[in-house]
């Protein structure tokens, strides 16, 4: 049981003047019930990776099989489902009601008006707007913060097996962006979580795994502990280690021997407060 | 990651048509057309043929670039065809006939007059698009436009329009191009059933591709206005392309020669 891609390269405009490579052979497996963290820096091929596993972009060589079986064409409508939320997916709202909107995809999944009803008051009962309060409003009166969690909704009223999101918190306040990481911690008891982003700091403490992309190659796959405690490969992968890090880092610098490096505050403090205190 | 899209009709490069001043290349095409429109017979289409063709030679586009444009009216074409080689129940002889339809010779020479008097209008449009940059093209009818600012057109704020639409082309595409692989992601399929269904399915693309264009047009006014735009009028651009000698005797001669082979020929 996985979503595994298998030497996947990816070339837009393939052939012309144009041509860009996206992915350079990339291979990874995404289990059920796992939060894996892509992080890459800008032009690393995170959102073209996220495409291709959603079958939304046939990659040029390599194969996309999930459980087993290799599909061709958009994985959302198949059996269990990719769902795929985009960059901003609010600007994809379209219909006269929230509730509509969220029914959009179940109804392309072939399930019948009152199912797909079900389906979307459970998706938005999940991202925290009650189908009574928001179901009959216009998407276009949403604040930013609830027009993302409805879009995310829309997705997940589809019952993917993975769920994919492209840069979820972006452009989101404080509170949005906490609603979003509940959804993503929730999402994960019912499917594969895959979250791709540039910014180290949202995820990383919750991720079971981070995977490092860099010019659409794999240069990190593992625990985020591990990660965490070498954290020159952010740097490597062009990207800023989170602020808690970087300020260990600062103090190793400074010439304190810290044991291990550590993403939780309270932690970091105390292994500081120790490390000084051999120091004495 | 984003590969550069090619954008619009424009096809770079350095060719004499390239270089000309746009004002003067407009011109030529209004001069062009008057020749199409005057001439009489096959002779002055003959014509008109060696200087479109002239001109794509001199401008270095690929002629399948050019004549890509014919496409477009192809429809147009054969029914023009058609329209003149069709005959109803036609007294004298005629190169075919089914029952009471009847294929005329004589009609079909008409037709095949005004069939390449159609190619050779798109042929010279397409290349004035085709050589010219929409900004370059955007400026040179701001100019043409400016001495009607004396009877109070707004030229000034029409080119003002001109340019923020084609700034927002490409954004515009690539906005709908993302709102259709996100209704794709959610199952939406465009391809499949027949004409009336395949348009209500991009309802979900053109929805909020519209309502994110009004919203963007507002907040560019709020921008404008919040650097000081106060309207088009007394405006400077920061590139003024300028006739040269060699525009103005282009102009000139091409014109007039064009205009005199139209009312001979």
């Amino acid at each position: 049981m996985s979503l595994a891609l298998s030497s996947v390269r990816y070339t837009y405009a393939a052939g012309t003047a144009f041509a860009t490579d996206a992915l350079a052979g990339i291979d990874l497996a995404f289990e059920p019930g796992e939060l894996a963290l892509v992080l890459g820096a800008t032009g690393s091929g995170k959102s073209t990776l996220l495409r291709v596993a959603a079958g939304l972009l046939t990659p040029l060589s390599g194969s996309v099989r999930i459980d087993g079986r290799s599909v061709d064409g958009p994985l959302a409508v198949v059996e269990p489902g990719v769902g795929l939320v985009f960059q901003s997916p609010e600007m994809q709202l379209f219909a006269e009601t929230v509730e509509a909107d969220v029914r959009f995809g179940p109804l392309n999944q072939g399930l019948t008006e009152d199912e797909a009803h079900h389906r979307a008051t459970r998706a938005l009962e999940a991202v925290g707007l009650g189908a009574g309060e928001f179901g009959s409003r216009s998407p276009f009166t949403l604040s930013g913060g609830e027009a993302r969690r409805a879009a995310i909704a829309g997705v997940l009223a589809m019952d993917p097996g993975y769920l994919l999101l492209d840069e979820p918190t972006a452009g989101l306040d404080v509170e949005g962006r906490e609603a979003v990481r509940e959804i993503v911690a929730a999402s994960r008891r019912r499917a594969g979580v895959v979250v791709v982003t540039h910014d180290a700091e949202e995820f990383l403490g919750s991720a079971d795994r981070v995977i490092l992309l860099s010019a659409g190659r794999v240069t990190f796959d593992g625990p985020a502990d591990e990660l965490v405690q070498s954290p020159e490969r952010f740097a490597e992968a062009g990207l800023k280690a989170p602020e808690i890090l970087r300020a260990q880092i600062l103090a190793r610098d400074a010439g304190l021997e810290l044991t291990r490096l550590s993403l939780d505050p309270a932690d970091a403090g105390l292994l500081i407060a120790t490390a000084r205190r051999g120091a004495r | 990651m984003k590969a550069p899209v090619p954008f619009g009709q424009f096809y770079p490069g350095d060719s004499p048509v390239h270089r000309l001043e746009p004002r003067a290349k407009m011109g030529l095409v209004a001069a062009y057309m008057v020749m199409l429109f005057t001439v009489d017979g096959f002779a002055g289409l003959a014509a008109a043929t060696a200087v479109a063709a002239l001109a794509v030679a001199v401008s270095s586009v690929p002629s399948r670039l050019v004549l890509r444009g014919i496409r477009a009216v192809s429809i147009i074409l054969v029914f023009t065809l058609l329209a003149h080689g069709l005959r109803w129940n036609p007294a004298t002889v005629t190169l075919l006939r089914v029952g009471p339809v009847a294929l005329d010779a004589q009609g079909l020479v008409t037709g095949l007059f005004f069939v390449v008097r159609i190619v050779l209008l798109v042929v010279g449009t397409s290349l004035l698009t085709l050589t010219t940059s929409p900004v370059r093209l955007a400026d040179g009818l701001e100019r043409l436009m400016r001495p009607l600012e004396v009877l109070r057109f707004p030229a000034g704020e029409v080119a003002m329009m001109l340019t923020v639409a084609l700034r927002f082309i490409p954004t515009t595409a690539e906005e709908a191009e993302k709102i259709v692989v996100a209704q794709v992601a959610r199952g939406a399929r465009f391809d499949t059933g027949g004409l009336l269904k395949r348009a209500r399915a991009y309802v979900p693309v053109l929805v909020p591709l519209f309502v994110n264009l009004f919203r963007r047009a507002d907040e560019l006014a709020t921008a404008m206005e919040a650097r000081c735009y106060r309207g088009g009028a007394g405006r400077t651009r920061f590139t003024e392309s300028r006739m040269t000698l060699a525009d103005r005797a282009a102009l000139l001669v091409g014109a007039a020669l064009m205009i005199v082979v139209g009312v001979v020929l």
